[in-house]
């Protein structure tokens, strides 16, 4: 679920952001006191982020939704669809020689890219089309790294890296039947709503659980709030839940329960759900990793790992049309593997992309909720070509499940 | 009962549609022959636009309902003010967008919107833009909207690097689209036009020649800006070499070079008493002017083409007065003056000879260059190896193959002769539902090849035996010709065109397929024929033959007219000349 609930009140359609704001215009611009001739934006606060803090809404988890994934499926087949909006992701991105580039995975990226040769565009044109049937050559290779299999293409270092982190979204010792499966299933979502295969809800991941629940409703499911459960009856021959009782005291028959993993402690349960830990950063920034005609851009971005050992880092970024944080910023949300604590895990790929004020009154609040480390910090560091950035990083560290 | 559906059985949804539309179509009937009544009684009113709007909403192409509509509009101009005018016709035009949402090619809803805007008092031109725009965003290749968009552009001004701009969005979300890219270069030459370049002094010319006409440079685009759109086709066709458009302009951007218009050879034979005037494109002569000047004096004459099936053509006979160039003892000056275009040529026929000519050489000319010549040698050069690189990635690719075979007869046509053929050879294989179109073009490039070699032997023997030939072109090329071998090809014909060959002596096309000898006609200098194993079958064929008064040997063996009762006495009557016959 969301950490930021409420948003009912400021579903504006927001203000569209013209690129290019003129210091001359007439409307009141923050920047009017300026005198010179290139618009410099006026440095967001922390006071300000927390005033507008309802227009934000960060989720816990990041996710992106495949174009023909199951869950655009059965939202289409549910019909829930209908109760939310969806924004296309605009632009894959990765990180690669100290810069972030754009992945070129349509017809019309790979026309349009500038960094690629002409002769590694084929190359690239001829690799999506013909991997996408299987051939004799790609049985070849079962069981040997994919990476191995594109080195044999022929298809040069660029292009690797483009297919393997950015496209299949594998790793060097991955095998090649797997990264050919990831790669296939990334072209076939290619095209049905947009130029990448992901899409974004807007408002957040977390109106998709809304969705369902108002689904649910309109069939005749009851919601109580404020309830919680405190013991489950079992019977005693089948051993199966049937009845709860509830923190009013009340008792609730039921041939069914249904509840999220967390809530049962490991004796209980008949198979042991294997655990895994993911670091997590949430940060709030004033400008695009990569800046370009339009800056309402919904990007995916790869981080390939920067040594062996350490786990790639996928980092999305929101603008603020997708309606989770204020205009003028951006909602960063980056996830990997754990190896370490989220810190050590996020904190080096932050430094690279990102530049932090030195905010030294505002320090380092600690603020430790009960159950999970939340740290809540201010950190400078330098990006030599973006402007100044102020933001607030939240790092936190999860018991997730496998998902 | 509550909440059954009643299932109706298909025979009665059946009674049920026809129903429907037998009402439907009455309605529309009415509609229509009210409409028409009003036209013929000359009722302009209201209901008259009530009707027509309703008829053309379903239908909008019904063109005479528009004629109609365009009547009752030119009325109410003239009895409303402008402001009520200017109503009017903004709600018409909000009227063929919904027309046009049902047709988006509909003629008879274009048409009324171009006429629409150009009546209206406050036209808004960058509202009918965005319409364009979002047409072309629904279906980037109808023309109806590229048309319009066209004359928006021109009436309302919409500056060229604006447009050029919408091109590149255009080609940069979808680079297969023929409308963008032909639209840009229309668009390139305006914006970016070539400096007019000093005419070339490449080659000597001891007659006048005219200025390069202005057409010649005007679809020219500036280097800096070309090598640029080389860039963006070489992106467009390494993304994805099957895509046509992007060839096709790259052919453009290469550039087709106009050969300048002149006469390129004038032969006279004293024994005929003829003159011979080839030109570089067909002519008619009796309308551009054409003077003959004989030892300074004007002649009359009568200029008559090859072969009466032609009207225009590129060489054109005349007789002389007899006795005029007779005497070989005497020397004589001819000028062929073209009047029309400013050009002349010069002849001298010296004592002692019994013909002269005066030609440019095709290959000072760059005669087959033409085809791909405006660049200059290093950028062909440079196109040469991108395509050679594609190549290599997509050895099967037809534009590519295509392409590289142009860009080499471009460059050197001798030296890439082993490579063409090789080339074309893949092609046919590779294309093999346009074979015969290769061994057509293929079959050009050789007669091309070997005209340059005959003028570098400087011999008047043309030979091209055993290549496959399946067409023959330049033939007014091939004025001077005495000796051609054509054997064993897979010519089907000697077309008219043939009769251009006005030197020819002998003529050998063994060992083809040829049905139609309708070109050797007239053939003043034709003594030996040999046409053994062809597809000769009727006497009929034979006829043109007659013509040629100097024939003395003909070779029949292994045609299917030998067969023929009666063949050998049919032909001595109608070849009397002929002595050496085999059959």
């Amino acid at each position: 679920m969301t950490e930021e609930a409420d948003g009912t009140a400021d579903r504006e359609e927001e203000a569209s952001h013209t690129e290019g704001q003129e210091p001359e215009a007439d409307q009141p611009a923050p920047s009017a006191a300026q005198s010179q001739s290139v618009p410099t934006k006026k440095k967001i606060s922390y006071a300000q982020l927390v005033k507008e803090g309802r227009r934000f809404n960060i989720d816990l988890v990041s996710k992106l939704m495949y174009s023909r994934g199951s869950l655009v499926d059965l939202l289409i087949k549910s019909n829930v669809s209908r109760y939310a909006e969806f924004k296309n992701v605009t632009r894959i991105l990765t990180y690669r020689n100290g810069s972030v580039e754009q992945v070129p995975c349509s017809r019309a990226d790979v026309f349009a890219n500038r960094q690629l040769s002409v002769v590694e565009k084929r190359k690239l044109m001829r690799f999506l089309t013909s991997c996408v049937e299987e051939t004799e050559e790609q049985q070849a290779y079962r069981g040997r790294p994919y990476l191995e299999f594109l080195r044999d293409q022929q298809l040069g270092d660029n292009l690797q890296h483009f297919l393997l982190h950015s496209i299949a979204m594998v790793t060097e010792d991955t095998p090649t039947e797997e990264g050919l499966a990831s790669t296939r299933h990334f072209l076939r979502c290619l095209g049905r709503y947009g130029n990448t295969p992901f899409l974004f809800p807007v408002y957040g991941l977390g109106e998709i659980p809304q969705c369902f629940c108002r689904m649910c409703a309109v069939f005749g499911g009851i919601y109580c709030l404020r309830h919680s459960i405190t013991c489950l009856l079992l019977d005693k021959d089948s051993n199966r839940c049937k009845a709860v009782i509830d923190s009013q005291g009340q008792r609730i028959s039921c041939s069914h329960f249904v509840m999220e993993d967390g809530y049962v402690g490991a004796d209980r349960k008949k198979l042991a759900t294997p655990t895994r830990l993911i670091s997590r950063a949430v940060l709030i920034t004033d400008s695009s990793v990569l800046l370009s005609d339009s800056d309402q851009q919904v990007s995916m971005v790869t981080v390939p790992p920067i040594a062996a050992g350490c786990p790639a880092v996928r980092m999305v970024e929101l603008c603020s049309s997708t309606m989770t944080c204020m205009p003028g910023t951006y909602l960063v949300h980056l996830t990997c593997q754990s190896v370490g604590s989220a810190y050590e895990d996020l904190s080096p790929v932050v430094t690279k992309m990102f530049r932090t004020a030195e905010s030294p009154e505002q320090g380092t609040t600690p603020h430790v909720r009960h159950d999970n480390s939340i740290k809540v910090q201010t950190i400078t560091c330098l990006l030599p070509w973006q402007q100044l950035t102020q933001y607030q990083v939240i790092f936190f560290n999860f018991n997730h499940r496998k998902l | 009962m509550h909440g059954r559906v009643k299932i109706k059985s298909t025979a009665q949804q059946e009674e049920e549609k026809r129903k429907e539309r037998e009402k439907k179509l009455k309605i529309y009937v009415a509609a229509r022959d009210a409409c028409f009544s009003k036209r013929k009684e000359g009722i302009w009113d209201d209901e008259a636009l009530q009707l027509t709007q309703q008829l053309l909403s379903s239908n909008p192409d019904f063109a005479t309902l528009w004629n109609y509509r365009r009547e009752i509009l030119m009325h109410l101009e003239t009895v409303k003010e402008e402001d009520e005018v200017q109503k009017i016709y903004e709600a018409e035009l909000s009227f063929l967008e919904s027309c046009l949402k049902v047709n988006p090619k509909s003629y008879g809803s274009w048409h009324h919107r171009g006429w629409v805007s150009a009546r209206l008092p406050r036209p808004d031109w960058a509202r009918e833009l965005s319409l364009c725009d979002r047409c072309l965003s629904l279906d980037d290749r109808n023309f109806h909207c590229w048309d319009y968009r066209r004359m928006v552009v021109k009436v309302s001004g919409v500056p060229v690097d604006q447009e050029l701009g919408f091109t590149d969005r255009l080609i940069g979300s979808n680079f297969s689209n023929y409308s963008s890219w032909h639209y840009r270069s229309t668009l390139l030459p305006l914006l970016h036009p070539e400096s007019p370049e000093p005419p070339s002094p490449r080659r000597e010319r001891p007659h006048s020649s005219p200025p390069p006409s202005p057409q010649t440079h005007s679809h020219r685009v500036c280097e800096e800006q070309l090598l640029k759109e080389y860039e963006l086709v070489q992106n467009a066709f390494f993304t994805d070499p099957n895509d046509q458009s992007a060839w096709f302009y790259y052919r453009w951007l290469l550039g087709r070079a106009e050969r300048e218009e002149m006469i390129s050879c004038v032969y006279v034979s004293r024994e005929e008493e003829r003159v011979a005037v080839a030109f570089s494109r067909p002519v008619n002569a009796q309308s551009v002017g054409l003077l003959l000047v004989l030892d300074g004096q004007p002649q009359r004459v009568e200029w008559r083409s090859v072969h009466p099936r032609f009207k225009h053509s590129p060489v054109w006979i005349c007789d002389l007065p007899p006795g005029t160039i007779s005497d070989i003892t005497n020397e004589h000056n001819l000028t062929v003056h073209w009047t029309e275009k400013h050009t002349h040529r010069d002849c001298a026929l010296y004592t002692g000879r019994a013909e002269s000519w005066c030609r440019d050489s095709a290959t000072d000319q760059e005669l087959f260059r033409s085809e791909l010549s405006i660049e200059k040698t290093s950028v062909l050069q440079s196109e040469l190896q991108s395509c050679n690189q594609l190549q290599e990635l997509e050895p099967l690719n037809k534009w590519c193959l295509l392409t590289i075979i142009l860009l080499m007869r471009a460059l050197d046509p001798l030296g890439y002769e082993k490579e063409t053929l090789a080339h074309f050879q893949t092609l046919r294989e590779v294309d093999a539902t346009r074979s015969a179109y290769y061994s057509d073009l293929c079959s050009k490039f050789m007669i091309e090849n070997t005209i340059l070699k005959m003028e570098y032997a400087e011999v008047r023997v043309f030979s091209i035996s055993d290549k496959h030939l399946t067409t023959l072109c330049h033939l007014d090329q091939l004025l001077l010709v005495t000796h051609i071998n054509l054997s064993s090809n897979q010519l089907q014909r000697l077309p008219p065109q043939f009769a251009m060959l006005q030197c020819l002596e002998v003529l050998e096309v063994d060992n083809n397929c040829i049905e139609s000898l309708e070109g050797v006609y007239h053939l003043p200098k034709l003594e030996e024929l040999l046409l053994k194993n062809n597809k000769i079958s009727t006497l009929a064929d034979l006829q043109p033959l007659a013509s040629c008064p100097k024939l003395k040997c003909l070779d029949l063996r292994g045609n299917p007219v030998t067969q023929t009762a009666n063949i050998e006495s049919a032909l001595s009557e109608l070849l009397p000349s002929v002595t050496d016959l085999l059959l």
